[in-house]
């Protein structure tokens, strides 16, 4: 918690169960939803901002991200080993949920980060696993996708095995 | 859970690699279509330019030499150490030709390649597609006209205005000849070509145009001033770049660097021990005579041509016939030895990056997209 400065202005937010945080005002406003909210309701400094799109969980660990991370002036190493220690501890689903929360909140840095972990999981991984992980069906028929598969079949060399 | 949102999707698609993206077009027709849309390849391709880390991995060293039948690359990840394996370009159409394989240019991970002096095709590496471009009409190569004429001076690059690949390529120093793959036709650009060619150097592309270096004037007797001429696809026509005011005129060359144009002096050994220190100059504003800027490299050199900026921006280059890792701000330097290329003269060393483009696009696949488009 700072208290580093008497003035550390604290926002505060509501998620969707309900819960309400505060937050610094500097931390807020990397949330381009909740910056948008200011400029539009510029009285409403005292109010909760709501954002019922984000689950408490969620928001705790993002806001916890950007506590851990350190202010812009960390070092491109640094940043970088930590984003890379965020993304590994966790699980598929946890980082959908934060990509939606992210997305929501309009975050471009960890939108970016969180894309591009996603990018970096799944790029060598088979076509089954990709439809599994997007909810996406197959719409092709047998044929048409076995005409397809072998169109490019040297795309489906050294693909991990699926462990899901 | 619910699923991830089209342009978040997109957005994970659009960092991917080319292999792992040809592969999942068979995720469903959707994923596809998107893939091979012109918007997403444009997309994917920006991603090279905005982020460093991406570029990294999509860069790739093309390397030629001179009789031999194949292309070469090395991997941007393996030049944190100081031997480097080369390994051969899957190119089974071409290799079986048994030809000599020049490579004519490089752009937005199409290759422009020759092989033997008749046949040239437009190759995309990553996604293994070919395309061979037609030859020009066949008055224009008669055995008697090309048997005493000059080499043809190719060049290859991207027309903006119209998302379009296009070859140059000059005849006999008299015609200007541009091959469009949108069209996959050759037309007569120009039939006045008031310049001579110094060699057979192929252009550099750059912002919509080729670039060559050629004297002024076509007399042999007078003393050929250089200039760097231009052909601008947009404008369909040949123009002239400023030189910069103060450069040596010594067997200059042109390349890009950084994005920018840049002009190489190359030295003669003079037998001596002591080589001259050459500079090469940056246009750091296209077209701008006033921002040419000089470079200045603690390495000496006689032939100095600027590759690309690695991530760190440690610069690549090519000295003397050998690759070179020079960093600015130590004003260190470390040299690259290549392995794995066997019966090698003079190597060729060109950059590419990895992308979608096809060069087959239109031959069978746009009508579907277009098509579909309608969805």
């Amino acid at each position: 918690m700072s208290t580093d400065t008497v003035k550390t202005k604290k926002i505060i937010l509501r998620t969707a169960d309900k819960e309400e945080f505060e937050v610094d005002e500097a931390i807020a406003m990397e949330f381009g939803t909740v910056k948008s909210f200011f400029e539009e309701n510029p009285d409403a400094s005292e109010e909760p901002v709501p954002l019922p799109n984000v689950s408490s969980q969620c928001l705790l660990t993002i806001i916890e991200y950007f506590k851990s991370r350190g202010g812009s002036s960390s070092a491109e190493d640094e940043a970088k080993a930590y984003n890379e220690e965020f993304v590994k501890a966790r699980d598929n689903e946890s980082i959908k949920e934060l990509i939606l929360a992210a997305n929501y909140l309009n975050i471009k840095d960890m939108l970016d980060m969180l894309t591009q972990a996603v990018a970096d999981r799944i790029k060598n991984k088979s076509v089954e696993y990709v439809r599994r992980f997007f909810g996406v069906e197959n719409d092709y028929s047998p044929e048409e996708e076995a005409e397809l598969r072998s169109r490019n079949e040297w795309a489906f060399e050294g693909v991990d095995p699926d462990d899901d | 859970m619910e699923n991830l949102p089209p342009d978040v999707i997109i957005e994970i698609l659009s960092r991917l690699p080319v292999k792992s993206l040809c592969r999942f077009k068979c995720v469903c027709k959707l994923w596809q279509f998107l893939i091979s849309h012109p918007k997403f390849v444009r997309r994917h391709i920006n991603l090279t330019i905005t982020d460093k880390e991406i570029e990294h991995q999509r860069r790739k060293l093309i390397l030629n030499s001179c009789s031999l039948s194949s292309l070469y690359y090395v991997e941007y990840e393996a030049l944190s150490s100081n031997h480097l394996m080369a390994r051969e370009l899957d190119l089974e159409l071409i290799k079986s030709l048994h030809d000599e394989v020049k490579l004519v240019g490089s752009f937005n991970g199409l290759l422009c390649v020759s092989v033997g002096p008749e046949r040239m095709f437009l190759f995309n590496p990553a996604m293994k597609e070919l395309k061979k471009i037609p030859n020009l009409d066949g008055n224009i190569f008669h055995p008697w006209f090309s048997h005493i004429s000059r080499p043809c001076i190719y060049g290859f690059g991207y027309d903006h205005s119209l998302d379009d690949y296009k070859v140059v390529n000059i005849v006999n120093e008299a015609f200007v000849y541009v091959y469009s793959l949108k069209t996959d036709t050759w037309r007569k650009a120009a039939q006045n070509f008031p310049y001579k060619s110094f060699n057979s150097d192929h252009g550099i592309p750059l912002n919509g145009a080729v670039h060559w270096v050629f004297g002024r004037g076509k007399n042999s007797v007078e003393s050929s001033s250089r200039v760097i001429v231009a052909f601008d696809f947009a404008e369909g026509k040949l123009r002239e770049v400023p030189l910069p005011s103060d450069a040596a005129d010594s067997f200059n060359t042109v390349g890009v660097f950084g994005g920018c144009l840049c002009w190489l002096t190359c030295g003669t050994s003079t037998g001596t021990t002591a080589v001259k220190q050459y500079d090469f100059w940056v246009m750091s504003e296209y077209g701008i005579k006033e921002s040419w800027t000089k470079v200045v490299i603690n390495i000496p050199f006689l032939c100095l041509r600027p590759l690309s900026f690695l991530k760190n921006d440690e610069a690549l280059l090519e000295i003397d016939g050998k690759l070179v890792l020079y960093n600015p701000k130590e004003g260190t330097h470390r040299e690259l030895v290549i392995h794995g290329i066997h019966g090698r003269k003079k190597l060729e060393i060109q950059t590419y990056v990895e992308s979608l483009v096809s060069p087959t696009l239109w031959d069978w696949g746009l009508k579907e997209i277009c098509s579909s488009d309608e969805n």
